[in-house]
């Protein structure tokens, strides 16, 4: 069985990025604290959302899906994803993005994209 | 010289479209869910041969019948619709004859469809003040259902067929129609159109299918989600800086009446203006989103449950087909 010599250390890479954007997203958070800047939203909390508008559970998504399949995503879907967006970040989401996005992560991305912009 | 709302009456057509009726045309369709998000439960349609004037005539008969005001002192009419009777005459000349009102007044037609009754409102203002006229009688018709493919959810669902008739006329008191504040926007003109029956495209061809609907060119089409985002990014600026002419704050309004587009958008706005309860309107339930007359038949729904009483200070907000958007104070 072939050994990869370089597990350890890719092992330790892994470590080190993953102390490192703990740290700078520690770092984040607290100049958001300070600076007053806009919370982000976690996946869960926008998995939540997305549910809300749909009018359906939430435990059944994981953000993998792809929107065009979800049954119920329609255009009430999309208006009410919209005010829900509005509600919680204070920014709107427009009609171009949500055409734009495949899957159920891709809308997390663009709302967060939105949110650090303001 | 100032210019006051002295009566307001509507009239809807007899046939009823419920909720019911749509679910059992397309049985596809989750009509509660269209029940929830829109707070309409039925919608009135004009029958085959009812046209806007005819609804107006009626809203207006209803003033004049009951001999609050008489036609014969009318001096100027405004018509505002997007379904006139015809290209030409004017439509509003035809309601002249009909009403009875004098030779010597003045007629007009405004096509303007969500914000029209503020423009009407406006002009109507305007007359009086640069004493031109002193009783206006401005009607608000639409038969949008003569647009509509029975089969298209988007707007099958929300819009009705209604007239009103409202009359303003001269007053020495201190009371009546305040500042206005306007607004256009032509790029959104493509959301809310019907693209053919006009003279770019006189005659339409055939149903096509996009977006899941089918519609002709010559029907009404909507693209909801533009027309919200457009909402949420007017309306709220509107309401301020109507506010920072008239130099009041939210707390000196008694009652906001918004153009009725549909209960899930006027929720969302009265939420992000935090519009307590007690002072927001909603009246689309019985009727849907009736365009241009929505306002009126708000304001006369209103002041019959009470909501709406003398000397309080009322702002009303238009919104929608165009982009087209206009508010303005008015002291009951």
């Amino acid at each position: 069985m072939p050994v990869d010599i370089h597990a350890d250390r890719n092992n330790e890479d892994a470590k080190e990025l993953t102390r490192l954007c703990l740290r700078r997203k520690r770092g984040a958070n607290m100049f958001d604290q300070i600076f007053g800047r806009r919370y982000k939203m976690t996946k869960q909390e926008f998995l939540e959302g997305f549910s809300e508008s749909l009018e359906r559970p939430k435990s059944d998504l994981t953000g993998c899906e792809v929107l065009r399949y979800i049954p119920g995503w329609d255009s009430l879907a999309v208006v009410s994803l919209m005010a829900w967006v509005d509600e919680k970040c204070g920014a709107t989401i427009s009609p171009d993005t949500v055409r734009k996005a495949t899957t159920v992560s891709d809308l997390y991305e663009a709302v967060q994209a939105i949110a650090a912009s303001r | 010289m100032r210019a006051t709302i002295r009566e307001i009456e509507y009239w809807l057509p007899e046939q009823v479209v419920t909720n019911a009726d749509l679910a059992a045309e397309y049985p596809e369709w989750d009509v509660e869910k269209i029940a929830n998000k829109t707070g309409i439960l039925e919608r009135h349609v004009a029958a085959k041969d009812e046209c806007a004037s005819d609804l107006g005539f009626e809203a207006a008969k209803k003033i004049f019948s009951s001999g609050r005001f008489s036609p014969a002192n009318i001096d100027y009419v405004i018509l505002c619709t997007q379904s006139p009777d015809y290209l030409l005459p004017t439509t509003a000349c035809l309601l002249q004859e009909r009403l009875g009102i004098p030779l010597t007044a003045g007629a007009v037609d405004i096509n303007l469809g969500c914000s029209g009754f503020i423009y009407g409102l406006g002009l109507a203002k305007g007359l009086i003040c640069s004493d031109q006229a002193r009783s206006v009688l401005l009607i608000t018709a639409d038969t949008y259902s003569k647009f509509i493919n029975p089969g298209d959810r988007s707007v099958r669902t929300l819009f009705g067929d209604a007239g009103a008739a409202t009359i303003i006329a001269a007053n020495e008191a201190d009371s009546g129609i305040g500042d206005f504040i306007y607004g256009t926007d032509g790029r959104g003109a493509g959301n809310l159109i019907v693209a053919a029956g006009g003279l770019r495209q006189r005659h339409t061809s055939p149903a096509c299918v996009g977006e899941c609907q089918t519609r002709s060119p010559g029907e009404l089409y909507m693209n909801g989600s533009e027309i919200f985002m457009f909402a949420l990014e007017r309306v709220p600026g509107s309401v301020q800086a109507l506010l920072q002419k008239a130099g009041k704050s939210l707390d000196d309004i008694d009652l906001f009446i918004f153009h009725q587009a549909n209960r899930h958008m006027l929720g969302h706005l009265q939420r992000r203006m935090k519009i307590p309860d007690s002072k927001f309107v909603y009246a689309m339930a019985n009727c849907g989103n009736t365009v241009s007359s929505s306002i009126p038949i708000a304001l006369k729904d209103a002041e019959s449950s009470g909501q709406l009483r003398q000397g309080h200070t009322v702002m009303l907000v238009g919104f929608g087909v165009g982009y087209s958007w206009g508010a303005t104070l008015v002291r009951w």
